[in-house]
């Protein structure tokens, strides 16, 4: 397939919820679960004819129905998802997997459950650190929404299901992690923008067809590519959940090459194989999942600082910018204090408050190019 | 207990034995508190208050004591016992604070069972919070020059006023000294403001992590070992340790208390009711943050219940023009209290009960350290917070129907508190279960602590709108005394 038509297939992917693949998955029989956090294991969601879907509103335009229930001052993620399922445009999904993530995304599970009314809807609890006892609770969370699964869809999820599944995800997050090797290059042949592109296509469709029809070819081509040289400085993209490519595609725009993130929707803390530690799988989906180093989990800072420092160290990052959803609480404290952690390491940092919908890009342009300039770049 | 009789030769101008019982009370109280400063800080104190100078803001009690214009008898001397509690017992606590820094721990939620825990640990609480809710009460501007100081730190101004008038404190230097933070909040916005207190103070964090589903005997069990985890880091965080016998003394205390609250409550079921408004918010502000399990709060119930008691005798009502049997959903109106009274005043709207303060009421078994563990995490689950901001809106609309089914509630005051996004995200769902139910509902934007927001005048005019327009009223009296 040549080069314009692998990027294609990416692009359709992402900008459409009923993509190509997932026609292709459901007319074969499948069922799309949302689920709306990197905390909602996708191992869960990918057994016996079920398969992930992330939550996403790709193009939307405005949340006018969602603003009956969720106020402007509600994170524009979760009222562009309500405004999605209030016009019926995830009705093709066979049910809803929430994560209590925050007390946006806890309330948007709320309006949902009583204004659009899914065939399936489920809450997950993980808690907000990462001990034994919190891991033990979320081994009880996992048995109850596999149970949950198992009886409204009538599949079968056990063991051995679900260690293909550990499989399967840990054979997609290794070529995925040679793409993103790939970014610490002096020249990747790979902007940040497309790799952001590959993030969210596979986040958007069946990874196994996925994996089988473009990603495998996407890194054949990219070994044939010569490497990017016309940038200012090598940033990095750090923060909360970015499904749009869009924003990544600006901050290129203005020179700056993206050539490491960290955040959920990106490579370093959502894609990482999951370990042989344990026997019992819902153990070690739990333990998974509990350690990743996302700002809800607030006795991780000093992980996660550690993760975004090497980072910059493997990549050489010339600068960092924090990106989060206006009116997240979440991101607001942990964009401080990590902010305050990188200044005192003398690492340019730029904070950037942005809403779920791109929009805004002339200030976003001007913001960046400020930045790369006040880098000496 | 026989029904009260409105009355309305109680005269809403105070007479010679209201003043006196008034001055009675302000002398009283500055005695108090002023004998407790000379005795415990001596000439120190004017050295605290030039380190922070929120100590000053407290000297003023005019607020509090304007608030009882219009109020007589036995509902006066309520309100004042309990403006004389919140001002001697803040004046306690900051004392406290000033004297043992490292025995001080930082927390966020006026947490019912946490202060007991610390207490019994031989630590004294912080709660961030109190002084910011002190300051709003007293001079609602006190707390701007605090959040601006927030927003300069880089604290987005969409966050909970409270929480940003509690960080500016802290970036201004002027935070009592500590030795620990414990991050406890119900309210996950909250929550995770204790990276950026750690950060600021160079100080111990530690988490204490509240499940989503709270009201489960999984959750209990969950949050009984996280408490014991927190009591172990304490121990090797802090010179305090663990007195087994104390806590034991001190949740029969509070199950005392709790027993000593009921009874109120029970009265406020009346129709009129005996007593409303501050009574019911300030009894539970008090109680629970500054006299966990000590004999003071059960007196405290008891001076009120006494109250009560005389007007259910005398046949007489808090209100004597009630007319609406309101409950106040999401936070009370820290920041323009004098609301309440304007309310029963203007329109005869009596506050019966709020959502803030009405919780399960959890007695804790103290025969052995388990019993305590699970009582205390059953406590602390189902605290108002937790409710509000947490678990589903199953939830939040069960403790909804209960307080409107036990009092008799015929009016929604809900206070829209900008900041507080869970509130938001919950109003569309609350209108529409009001209007199943056929209860009027207001809707009142506000700020609990940034007067900026809305005045007292906004406040006031959105309530006689609402009023005239939607339930057809006609007011009491044009203007209020003193407001």
């Amino acid at each position: 397939m040549p080069e314009e038509s692998v990027m294609a297939v990416f692009q359709e992917i992402i900008d459409h919820t009923q993509n190509a693949l997932v026609r292709e998955a459901m007319d074969a029989g499948r069922i799309p679960i949302g689920y709306t956090c990197s905390f909602v294991p996708e191992i869960l969601l990918s057994v016996d004819g079920l398969f992930p879907l992330r939550l996403r509103a790709p193009g939307i335009g405005g949340t006018q129905l969602a603003d009956i229930y969720l106020p402007p001052i509600i994170c524009s993620y979760c009222r562009s998802l309500l405004e999605y399922g209030m016009n019926g445009q995830y009705d093709f999904l066979g049910g809803w997997v929430f994560n209590h993530s925050c007390q946006h995304m806890n309330r948007c599970s709320d309006v949902v459950k009583s204004v659009v009314k899914p065939p399936f809807v489920h809450v997950l609890d993980a808690l907000h650190t990462c001990t034994e006892n919190t891991i033990s609770w979320m081994v009880d969370e996992l048995r109850e929404l596999k149970e949950k699964l198992s009886n409204h869809f009538d599949v079968s999820i056990n063991d051995d299901t679900l260690m293909t599944a550990i499989a399967d995800h840990n054979r997609f997050v290794s070529v995925i992690q040679r793409i993103g090797e790939l970014r610490k290059l002096d020249h990747p042949p790979l902007t940040g923008t497309e790799f952001q592109k590959v993030m969210t296509a596979s986040l958007a469709a069946p990874k196994d067809l996925l994996l089988g029809r473009v990603v495998k070819e996407y890194l054949d081509l990219l070994q044939a590519r010569e490497g990017v040289r016309d940038y200012r400085g090598r940033l990095m993209v750090l923060g909360g959940a970015m499904d749009d490519p869009g924003y990544i595609e600006i901050i290129e725009e203005m020179g700056g090459l993206v050539v490491g993130d960290h955040f959920c929707t990106g490579s370093v803390p959502g894609l990482n194989p999951i370990s042989n530690e344990t026997l019992d799988p819902l153990e070690r989906i739990a333990r998974h999942t509990m350690a990743k180093p996302c700002p809800r989990m607030l006795d991780s800072i000093d992980v996660r600082l550690r993760s975004v420092m090497q980072t910059i160290e493997d990549h050489r990052v010339d600068g960092v910018i924090i990106q989060q959803l206006k009116f997240c609480d979440s991101m607001t404290y942990y964009g401080m204090a990590m902010a305050e952690y990188l200044r005192e390491a003398k690492i340019p940092v730029l904070r950037l408050d942005r809403e779920y919908r791109l929009s805004g890009e002339g200030q976003l342009r001007t913001r960046v190019q400020a930045f790369i300039e006040s880098m000496g770049r | 207990m026989r029904a009260i009789q409105p009355n309305n030769s109680e005269s809403i101008l105070s007479s010679t034995k209201d003043n006196w019982v008034l001055w009675k009370t302000i002398g009283r109280t500055y005695f108090t508190a002023g004998k407790t400063i000379l005795k415990r800080r001596g000439p120190k104190i004017l050295s605290d208050a030039k380190q922070y100078p929120w100590i000053t803001e407290l000297a003023d009690l005019s607020s509090f004591f304007r608030s009882v214009s219009g109020r007589s008898g036995a509902y006066r001397r309520a309100i004042l016992t309990l403006f004389e509690a919140t001002a001697t017992n803040v004046v306690d606590y900051v004392v406290d604070v000033l004297e043992q820094p490292e025995r001080v721990v930082y927390f966020q939620s006026a947490g019912l069972g946490l202060t007991e825990i610390l207490k019994s640990m031989g630590l004294i609480p912080y709660v961030d919070m109190a002084i910011p809710v002190v300051n709003a009460l007293l001079n609602p501007p006190s707390n701007t020059v605090y959040m601006d100081a927030a927003e300069s730190e880089g604290v987005s101004s969409d966050i909970c006023s409270l929480g940003r008038s509690a960080q500016g404190l802290l970036f201004k230097g002027h935070y009592p000294k500590a030795s620990v933070v414990i991050g406890n909040n119900g309210c996950e916005g909250q929550v995770n403001s204790s990276l950026v207190y750690a950060k600021k103070l160079g100080l111990p964090l530690f988490i204490l992590d509240m499940p989503n589903k709270y009201n489960t005997e999984r959750a209990e069990e969950f949050f009984a070992k996280e408490l014991l985890r927190m009591i172990e880091w304490l121990t090797s965080n802090t010179p305090g340790e663990m007195d087994w016998n104390r806590l034991k003394e001190v949740l029969d205390g509070r199950n005392r208390q709790e027993e000593a609250k009921l009874e109120l409550w029970e009265m406020m079921r009346l129709k009129p009711a005996p007593l409303a408004a501050e009574v019911i918010f300030l009894s539970q502000l008090i109680a629970p943050t500054f006299l966990a399990g000590l004999p003071e709060a059960v007196e405290l119930y008891q001076s009120l219940c006494e109250c009560g008691m005389e007007n259910i005798r005398k046949g007489v009502a808090a209100n004597p023009n009630e007319r609406y049997r309101a409950v106040v959903w999401h936070p009370f109106m820290a920041v323009h209290f004098h609301i309440y009274r304007y309310l029963e005043l203007k329109w005869g709207v009596s506050v019966i009960q709020d959502s803030m303060s009405y919780s399960e009421t959890v007695f804790v078994d103290t025969s052995s350290v388990d019993s305590m563990m699970r009582g205390l995490a059953r406590m602390m689950l189902n605290t108002p917070m937790v409710n509000i901001a947490r678990g589903t809106a199953e939830n939040y609309f069960q403790t909804f129907e209960q307080i409107v089914d036990q009092y008799d509630i015929n009016l929604v005051l809900v206070g829209d508190h900008i900041g507080c996004k869970s509130v938001a995200a919950m109003t569309g769902l609350l209108r529409d279960r009001c209007r199943e139910r056929g209860l009027p509902a207001a809707f009142i934007p506000y700020d609990l602590i940034d007067p900026r927001f809305a005045s007292m005048s906004d406040v006031m005019t959105r309530f006689d709108q609402f009023m005239e327009t939607v339930l057809d009223a006609e007011p009491l009296m044009e203007t209020v005394p003193d407001i």
